[in-house]
């Protein structure tokens, strides 16, 4: 049966809005709704057939019965306007829309309320229940952070203002980070270089990145947060790799960029002096470096147990001069305050003296610089570590006027040392030392008694002279006061030397001192006559200019260091050592040159110098294992560049870290 | 096909290829800031908002269906376009599928919202064709009032039977069987799926009491069985255009709610990270 489409009609239906709120009550119970329908604001419409119509020209009610439910009634309105067709009111229904529209609602306010319900449900990144709640934290930042989510994110912990604030202005999250990660270079600069200069590297790209663009939170106690891919690397390196055989050529000079800091000479001690028999000489390679702490470098045992079987005699044999006496005139003599002497030092007045100062008054009265006066140190100056104390532009004094302030201030030195013994030395040195070292290190272990002895013996013009102490110590060798070192690393003959060579630097705000400093520093790290012999084994360096720069920062390199080739190198060689099979000689990488180039090395104070005893390390000798169709390359594939490569420089940590386990146990 | 066709599915083509360029354009931005070091997550979120804020301008152009605004049909069909790179927007924004905290309800949302729409899609791709082999056409609205005349119609088809005949056969087969079937829509679901669940309920009613007629039943037997073929079309009406309604109410409330916790996610981002 085909119904009609008239039914469709105005006259015989209704016309549904898809819109309404509510529908018939009737209808929602198949019933036949009525033609009214609900009112707008839910309520039954149709408890009456029509709502009558006044007409003002007959002054009647009239029935406005629609058609769809059979037009006006023969009834009729009453009276009082009312229809004559009263129903019982129905319940409406609510439509669909209407449903739908409280659904969404009632959603909306759903996810407020839980946002509202959790905010304060347990603390932490990690209580997935909290609606701020981001995931858990990585196990490396839990364990130092704990729940404290202020520590990264700063608005967390204030009100709404701080939130309101927040929104709008951008958050520095790299801060937090360098609260506890250091860097040694730029934090937020890529690589944390200072300055981007490299050709190798698309011009376009930006300098400044963010911690967290790569160290991604959140993920979980076991997320990986310094994973970086190959693709990364390649974005602005502009040398793309599929693998380790695409990797440009390494340097020719390759690993050895600078010199050692131990001056040893590999290709002389393995070619020549351990030749020469010797039962403590050494036969192999980890009889002097220390293979279970093989790392970038590989360490070297200590000198004991290395060198000092050889070369633990030059190091006795190096004496220090602090202190000596310059040849006076007869006037200087004179003037020394030989009252004040003979009260300071009762142990004056022997013949000698008594002779030098009437030769010496004679020759004054006579307008002779000397006369028949003979100072004993006749010739001498006051050797270069005085003169650096004294800020002295002369070594030599003898033929300065008594009022000149060098001779002023050496006859009010002598004075003192023989009144007090050490402390105007220390206080002398502590004042021109500007705190680099302290005086009293420098004159650690030496007696008032030896100073007393050594100035009043000088002041009556007269020497003394005394054997090194055994085991080293401070002596008296004739017209100098020394210091003989008590083996290696003696702490004192170690700080004279740190002390000289950061004496240039503590200078410059006096010119003419600049010259002594450099004088009195090349003099005691000669490596052939210097004191201790320190500098013959241990490099001085140079490393911000040339070594003749009274501004440049020289250092001693006391203890072997590692140089890598660049920072961002994290070659070991732990995992390398025996890999080729037990016994593994190291020369199957470190072949030894015919001649090292050492000597000519160690000339200068600059360190940038590829001097080394092994040939250059080449690709080829990598490619050998990582090149092949194997599973080393595979090793190599998987870490990419990251392998042999750091993304950061010299990454480390802020005193400030306390770990939160720690803290609770 | 006329001019203004030709044109309304050339912008419609137009309009699919610049959200699948726009599309690639957010991959490959991604793919770069990533590589680069850049917060790629940042931009691609904002392209994915504003990406959602075009799809819930949907439903506000439903309701605001007096502002000349283009067509409903272009609307959906860009609806359905920017809701499909929509999902590829979404892939590249987040990265993990099933992220942790308040953000895995947001995910859940964001994928009920997803599926429902494409199921949505489906629905009013299939539905309305099978609606065509329906012998009569109803509105969703008024089947209420279609039903409760048809009923009225029945049973005085019945009641004027019982006295023309003197028979109770038909008054019975009604008070039995059919007054249950004409009371409300039934067979809803199997109508669904099966355009004559009903009306085959009702033919296998009528076949079993046709023999027992008299001559003067048939006509009143003849003119109720087909009063209950188009209660059938009715009842696959109610059920189609029923279905075609029903899955907005996951649709919706889905999106609003999700929308909620965008609002929220952008707030703790800014508030927190940016």
């Amino acid at each position: 049966m085909k119904l009609s489409s008239k039914r469709f009609r105005f006259e015989n239906s209704n016309y549904q809005r898809p819109n309404l709120q509510w529908r018939c009550g009737r209808a929602a119970a198949w019933g036949k709704p009525c033609t009214r329908g609900p009112k707008g604001d839910g309520s039954c419409g149709g408890v009456t057939a029509c709502k009558p119509f006044f007409d003002q020209k007959t002054s009647r009610w009239a029935c406005r019965r629609p058609l769809t439910a059979g037009g006006p009634c023969s009834e009729g309105p009453g009276p009082n306007g009312h229809c004559a067709h009263l129903r019982p009111p129905c319940v409406p229904r609510r439509t669909l829309r209407r449903i739908r529209s409280r659904l969404a609602l009632l959603a909306v306010l759903l996810v407020i309320a839980g946002i509202g319900a959790t905010l304060e449900y347990g603390t932490g990144a990690g209580n997935l229940g909290n609606s701020l709640s981001a995931g858990p934290l990585s196990s490396e930042h839990a364990r130092y952070i704990g729940n404290d989510c202020a520590a990264c994110h700063v608005p967390h912990d204030g009100g709404m203002e701080t939130w309101a604030s927040a929104v709008l202005v951008r958050n520095d999250m790299t801060s937090a980070c360098l609260d506890c990660h250091t860097f040694a270079g730029e934090e937020r600069n890529a690589h944390n270089f200072s300055k981007i200069s490299s050709n190798n590297l698309a011009p376009e790209q930006s300098t400044q990145t963010l911690c967290i663009t790569c160290h991604t939170e959140h993920n979980g106690s076991e997320a990986d947060l310094v994973t970086l891919s190959d693709a990364q690397c390649s974005s602005c390196h502009q040398v793309t790799m599929e693998n380790f055989a695409d990797h440009s050529a390494f340097d020719l000079q390759f690993p050895s960029w600078r010199r050692t800091s131990l001056r040893f000479d590999h290709v002389s001690h393995l070619g020549k002096y351990f030749l020469q028999a010797g039962a403590d000489d050494p036969t192999g390679c980890v009889d002097c470096h220390v293979a279970q702490r093989a790392d970038v470098a590989v360490p070297v045992r200590g000198f004991e147990e290395t060198c000092a079987s050889c070369h633990a005699g030059d190091i006795n044999d190096r004496a220090l001069t602090i202190l000596s006496l310059p040849e006076m005139s007869a006037e200087q003599f004179v003037a020394l305050d030989q009252a004040y002497l003979s009260e300071v030092c009762p142990s004056r007045g022997s013949r000698d003296f008594y002779q030098s100062l009437i030769l010496a008054r004679q020759a004054v009265a006579a307008g002779d610089p000397f006369g028949d006066f003979e100072s004993i140190a006749y010739g001498e100056g006051m050797g270069p570590v005085m003169q650096w104390s004294m800020a002295s532009d002369s070594a030599d004094i003898y033929d300065l006027p008594v009022d000149d302030v060098t001779v002023d201030d050496l006859s009010w030195l002598f004075l003192d040392l023989a009144d007090s013994g050490t402390s105007p030395l220390a206080d002398l040195l502590d004042d021109r030392a500007a705190g680099a070292v302290k005086g009293s290190v420098l004159l650690a272990g030496l007696s008032d008694a030896l100073v007393r002895q050594a100035v009043c013996a000088w002041t009556s013009n007269a020497e003394v002279r005394q054997d090194p102490p055994f085991g080293g110590g401070w002596y008296i060798d004739g017209l100098s006061l020394n210091y003989m070192p008590n083996g290696h690393a003696d702490p004192v003959m170690r700080s004279w030397l740190d002390l000289a060579v950061a004496a240039p630097l503590l200078a410059t705000e006096h010119d003419e001192e600049d010259g002594q400093a450099l004088i009195m520093r090349d003099t005691l790290i000669n490596p052939k006559r210097g004191a201790g012999a320190c500098a013959g084994c241990h490099g001085v360096s140079a490393e911000n200019g040339d070594g003749d720069d009274p501004d440049a920062l020289v250092a001693i390199d006391w203890r072997a260091k590692d140089s890598p080739w660049s920072p961002y190198l994290n070659y070991s060689h732990g995992p390398h050592l025996n890999l080729l099979g037990e016994g593994t000689a190291c020369v199957q990488c470190h072949r030894l040159k015919d001649e090292s180039g050492l000597a000519d090395a160690f000339e200068t104070l600059n360190p940038v110098q590829p001097a080394s005893s092994f040939m250059p390390i080449g690709k080829d000798q990598c490619m050998a294992c990582h090149g092949a169709e194997d599973g080393l390359q595979a090793v190599a594939s998987d870490r990419g560049c990251l392998l042999c490569h750091d993304y950061h420089l010299d990454s480390g940590f802020s005193h400030q870290m306390v770990d939160m386990q720690q803290l609770r146990e | 096909m006329n001019k203004g066709n030709t044109l309304r599915v050339a912008l419609r083509a137009g309009f699919g290829v610049v959200a699948v360029g726009l599309a690639a354009a957010v991959v490959w931005l991604d793919q770069r800031q990533r590589l680069t070091l850049e917060r790629a997550e940042i931009d691609s979120g904002w392209i994915l908002l504003c990406a959602i804020i075009f799809l819930a301008l949907f439903n506000v152009r439903k309701k605001l269906s007096m502002i000349p605004a283009g067509r409903n049909s272009d609307w959906l069909a860009g609806h359905i376009g920017v809701g499909t790179i929509v999902v590829v927007i979404y892939a590249v924004h987040v990265r993990d599928p099933w992220p942790s905290g308040y953000e895995f309800v947001m995910a859940l949302l964001f994928y009920v919202v997803m599926l429902s729409g494409i199921c949505g899609y489906i629905l009013q791709r299939v539905l309305p064709r099978a609606m065509t082999n329906v012998r009569n056409e109803f509105i969703w609205e008024r089947i209420p009032l279609e039903l409760a005349t048809m009923r009225e119609e029945a049973e005085s088809l019945v009641m004027e039977c019982a006295r023309d005949t003197g028979s109770d056969v038909l008054p019975r087969l009604y008070r039995e069987d059919l007054e249950w079937f004409f009371r409300k829509p039934r067979f809803v679901f199997a109508s669904i799926l099966h355009a004559e669940a009903s009306s085959s309920w009702a033919r296998q009613r009528f076949g079993g009491v046709e023999s027992y007629l008299s001559a003067g039943e048939l006509d009143y037997f003849e003119r109720l069985r087909s009063m209950s073929y188009v209660k059938g079309d009715i009842d696959r009406a109610f059920a189609v255009q029923g279905l075609l309604k029903v899955w907005l109410l996951v649709h919706v409330p889905a999106t609003y709610a999700f929308l909620a916790l965008v609002v929220w996610h952008v707030i703790l981002i800014h508030v927190y990270l940016v």
